[in-house]
């Protein structure tokens, strides 16, 4: 009896375990194992078990073997079981030894690093985290923009390309990006770099694809990558490729999406993995688990998805610590005082509402109170409900004028506002007064701009105010990005986002930029060049926010270069409220990834006016806020 | 269904030869490939014909016939015919009597539909009907079975849409018993329908979250009679009272426990769910408790002491059953932890249940070694509440 064993063959993607017949080893209480809980049928006839595992067949060999192991019972493996199981083996010997490499690069920093054919000397924080990049096959960085993400990577490239580890790297990122991979490699390399950018009409794509297989640097977005899977993953298959994921946070939902299916899906075909973002937590911390996931397909290193989510709800503290903790060996952040930067200032400044303004907004927040009780109680309909109340607020704080607009940004109707008596004076507003708060945020570029020489970028969540602004503006020439503007080349070869940065960056007579955070809070740098950030009005999106911060604020500064924030508050109005909970927000990022304040990359869909998750508590500080403000509390 | 049997061909062979057999006014209305068809009607001999065996609505029947046989039926010998005629007509015996006489007195008015070789698809219970009716009584009107013949291109999947399409327009369930559904739902599954396709077909009876859990219902099931060593004894589940704690056991205890505690919490449940249930002593409300059980490391110790999955002694069962009602007490207890005088209340109410004068009672060890138990617990508690107050 010695002898029995279970015997596992894999074929085109189904796993099949079979026993002799009447051969007690696979019993009915491990057979629940399989079937109920792992997802095996039974084959009718035999005692076989069988699973249609496609993709995930790595995944369902490991669980297998690691039960009957756990169990003590013996199995045998065909050619192709041995092959995968070896490869299941391989990959999890390499992530513990990741995990080990990880955690002895922590402890001791390597200090010395030769990268082949690297022209740009690596900045002194920057070599631990090439070594730790190339130490990993899947390792992610966190670490502040500005901290040359993007050269670390191609340091850590150029290592193992030198030793034959891999032949390529593939980027899938924002569109964005794509300009400062191309530069940075030129500057890394001292040469222009084999590159191709998958892109454009679906005919002309299979060429790109055909070119790919002979390039250093290919590129693509994140929805390239989901319309073109296929081809993707016969790149990836038929080279070594190092697959970066350039600002993962956009696989960031935990329930899944394309984006993500995607990318995780094409994860066990690159030979490196890499995650990229400085902000891979912007709302809660399960923003993280599909991005870790990407890293190690095999691994459940957070545990499994439903597992993560309940033990979020149930107490998101504890998760916390336990992420920081099962991850602290894979992933590697320059913090923002690492990088040797000064300080910058941030300046809140109060305002009070003009008058017009403060019988609106009182008018307003007495409705959205009186309304808390009407509320639907459809989570979906709620959601969206409560997104109106919270904009209109904010509209009302801003600028008035937005109310009767048609919100582009957040897809709000204009205010219909029958039975308020206010309307007459929110459809005439503008010719009543200005808002207070515009007025003092055009002084105050005036003062600096005019006065003082200085750049400035003027940061608002409303196209309206752009506009208002540009007008109001108009004699300082500013220049202007909101998501309707286009955004390279491709698009427009006159106007275009990348055209009007350059020219921002470079030609010194451009001195005012006012933008929206949709539009342009990514992968920009306009450090150096820029000291002041002027913020008219913030949302709740903790991202946006964050990311926009370090637009200027990021290596390169020196210990003289004074960076100033102006931030902008209606008195007793939402803003006191959105700037409380964006501390928050980014306190909690900060602490899960080990202290300090940093910042940055996300792209998030404009539509979004606030996370899900966050947007119950965004709401109900909007509430008490509101008691507050009119006395009700 | 492509291929060609010799009753096949001769089904072809009358159906061409033997016009007058047309039943012109009776059409039958098939839904196939996605195009309403109406295909013409004729009388075809009962010969001709055989019983489909994988018709779901006696799929449990024909599994127990077959397991109590210790071989596999075939419809097209005789022998086998018979058998199976035996099963559709003891199905539903209320009802195949009130069709009998319906057919008696009226004659066949609902066509009946067959595939291009002889199985039949819609009708099988009549045909069983109108077979025993012509050996018994030999007059020729109960010699044939009008209907419609499917075309030879109509493959597994089509088949499955059609067969469940009728079926399930009445309500499945009711009639044909809630196992035979689930049986259904995974032939549908087995002939390599999508989820999708098969909810489509269904006209969005169950939505695919819905047809998930039922086929893992029905595997919990396998599980079950493999565990009871009564493999593809599915006629043991003909009573909805006894699905439901099936449906109660995957939807609100292994599902959750999957999804939000693990794997090996929820396989652990499987094995005493099983012999809960096996003792016909808990009800589906019940069983839903073993999860907030197994989420209580008390209550789950309290329950799991001793358990022997394969134990199937009474003794051993009606004990598991006790100590499992042990922990549903312990775990409710802790919900109501904020009502402590109500919690109290209900224990001396349970104690006055104890009846002294019972001469059972009188020197139980481990009844007096709880009862120690309790007064010290009770003392203590007396004592620290007591004393807070001062």
């Amino acid at each position: 009896m010695g002898t029995e064993v279970v015997r596992i063959s894999v074929v085109n993607g189904i796993i099949q375990l079979t026993a002799e017949k009447d051969s007690p080893i696979l019993g009915w209480q491990h057979r629940i194992y399989f079937v109920n809980i792992l997802g095996f049928q039974r084959d009718e006839g035999t005692s076989a078990l069988y699973i249609d595992a496609g993709s995930n067949v790595h995944k369902k060999l490991q669980e297998t073997l690691q039960y009957l192991r756990e169990k003590g019972i013996s199995f045998e493996l065909d050619e192709r079981a041995s092959k995968l199981a070896m490869d299941v083996e391989d990959e999890h010997h390499r992530f513990e030894r990741s995990k080990e490499i990880g955690s002895e690069l922590k402890k001791n920093r390597v200090a010395t690093l030769t990268v082949p054919g690297f022209k740009r000397p690596l900045k002194l924080y920057q070599i631990p985290a090439v070594a730790h990049l190339s130490g990993l096959d899947g390792a992610a960085n966190f670490s502040v923009p500005g901290s040359g993400k993007t050269s670390i990577v191609l340091a850590a490239y150029a290592i193992l390309r030198e030793n034959h580890e891999i032949d390529r790297l593939v980027v899938i990122g924002p569109r964005a990006c794509f300009m400062p991979w191309e530069d940075e490699y030129e500057a890394c390399f001292g040469k222009k770099p084999n590159t191709v950018r998958i892109s454009g009409s679906k005919t002309s794509r299979p060429g790109l694809f055909r070119d790919a297989a002979n390039a250093d640097l290919v590129l693509l977005s994140y929805q390239m990558a989901a319309n073109d899977q296929q081809d993707l993953e016969a790149l990836l298959r038929q080279s070594k490729a190092m697959l970066v994921l350039d600002e993962s946070h956009n696989i960031k939902r935990i329930e899944g999406g394309r984006w993500a299916d995607v990318v995780l899906s094409l994860a066990p075909f690159a030979k490196r993995r890499v995650i990229l973002t400085g902000t891979p937590i912007p709302n809660s911390i399960q923003d993280i688990w599909s991005q870790i996931a990407f890293l190690w397909p095999n691994e459940t290193i957070l545990g499994e998805r439903e597992q993560f989510r309940y033990q979020f709800d149930k107490n998101p503290t504890a998760l916390e610590e336990q992420v920081r903790r099962d991850l602290g060996p894979l992933y590697w952040r320059i913090h923002k005082r690492d990088l040797g930067l000064p300080i910058p200032q941030f300046h809140r400044i109060s305002v009070e509402l003009s008058p017009y303004q403060s019988t609106i907004y009182r008018a307003l927040a007495t409705k959205v109170l009186s309304d808390v009780v009407h509320a639907p109680e459809d989570r979906v309909k709620l959601r969206p409900w409560r997104k109106a109340r919270m904009v209109r607020l904010l509209q009302a704080a801003s600028n008035p004028s937005l109310l009767k607009e048609n919100s582009p940004e957040f897809q709000i109707p204009p205010l219909e506002a029958s039975g308020l008596s206010i309307m007459e004076i929110i459809d005439r507003y503008s010719s009543y007064e200005k808002p207070k708060k515009l007025l003092a945020v055009e002084k105050l570029v005036r003062t600096l701009v005019s006065e003082k020489g200085e750049k400035v970028v003027v940061w608002t969540s409303f196209v309206h105010n752009i506009e208002t602004l540009r007008n109001s503006l108009a004699d300082l020439n500013p220049m202007i990005i909101h998501g309707g503007i286009p955004k390279d080349d491709k698009e427009d070869e006159e106007i275009n986002r990348e055209r009007i940065i350059r020219d921002f960056k470079t030609i010194d007579s451009r001195k005012l930029l006012i933008v929206n955070p949709g539009a342009c809070a990514e992968s920009i740098s306009l450090h150096k060049i820029c000291m002041h950030a002027i913020y008219v009005d913030r949302t709740f999106n903790g991202a946006h926010y964050m990311q926009s911060l370090d637009r200027i604020h990021r290596v390169g500064l020196g210990e003289n270069d004074h960076v100033h924030y102006w931030i902008f508050l209606s008195k007793n109005t939402i803003d006191e409220i959105i700037d409380s909970r964006l501390e928050e927000k980014q306190n909690r990022m900060l602490r899960i990834l080990d202290e300090d304040f940093s910042v940055l990359d996300l792209d998030v869909d404009e539509s979004a006016f606030s996370e899900e998750i966050d947007e119950e508590k965004d709401f109900a500080a909007v509430l008490t806020g509101l008691k507050k403000e009119l006395g009700q509390d | 269904m492509d291929i060609f049997t010799e009753r096949s061909k001769v089904l072809e062979e009358y159906i061409k030869n033997n016009p007058n057999q047309l039943v012109p006014e009776l059409k039958a209305p098939v839904l196939i490939g996605g195009q309403n068809q109406y295909l013409p009607v004729y009388r075809i001999p009962l010969k001709l014909l055989i019983y489909n065996i994988r018709n779901g609505r006696f799929s449990a029947e024909l599994l127990k016939k077959e397991s109590d046989l210790k071989r596999k039926l075939d419809p097209s010998i005789e022998q086998d015919a018979k058998i199976l005629q035996e099963i559709l007509l003891q199905q539903k015996p209320d009802e195949t009597e009130n069709l009998m006489n319906d057919l008696i007195t009226h004659g066949q008015l609902d066509p009946g539909l067959v595939t291009f070789d002889g199985a039949v698809i819609n009708a099988n219970r009549r045909m069983a009907i109108l077979s025993k009716l012509h050996s018994e009584t030999g007059n020729d009107r109960y010699g044939y079975l009008k209907a419609a013949v499917l075309p030879k291109n109509i493959n597994e999947k089509e088949l499955w849409r059609i067969e469940a399409g009728l079926q399930f327009a009445k309500d499945f369930r009711l009639e044909y018993g809630p196992v035979n559904e689930l049986l259904k739902l995974r032939e549908g599954v087995k002939s390599g329908l999508t989820l999708t396709e098969i909810s489509q077909s269904l006209g969005g009876r169950f939505t695919i979250n819905e047809l998930k859990s039922r086929l893992k219902v029905l595997e919990l099931i396998d599980s079950y009679l493999e565990s009871t060593n009564q493999k593809g004894q599915y006629i043991k589940f003909q009573g909805q009272r006894k699905v439901e704690l099936f449906n109660s056991l995957n939807d609100n205890v292994v599902e959750p426990l999957l999804n939000k505690v693990s794997k090996k919490a929820a396989a652990e449940v499987i094995p005493i769910a099983f012999r809960l249930i096996e003792s016909e002593n808990v009800t589906y409300l019940e069983v839903r408790k073993l999860r907030g059980i197994m989420q209580d490391k008390n209550a789950k110790e309290t329950m799991v002491t001793g358990f022997q999955p394969d134990n199937h002694k009474e003794s051993v069962t009606s004990d598991l059953v006790d100590r499992f009602r042990l922990a549903i007490e312990m775990v409710d207890a802790k919900e109501e932890k904020e009502k402590p005088k109500q919690l109290v209340e209900r224990a001396i109410a349970m104690i006055g249940a104890i009846d002294p004068s019972n001469p059972a009672h009188m020197q139980d060890k481990e009844l007096i070694k709880s009862l120690e138990e309790l007064k010290s617990k009770v003392g203590t508690l007396y004592v620290i509440l007591t004393r807070t107050k001062c």
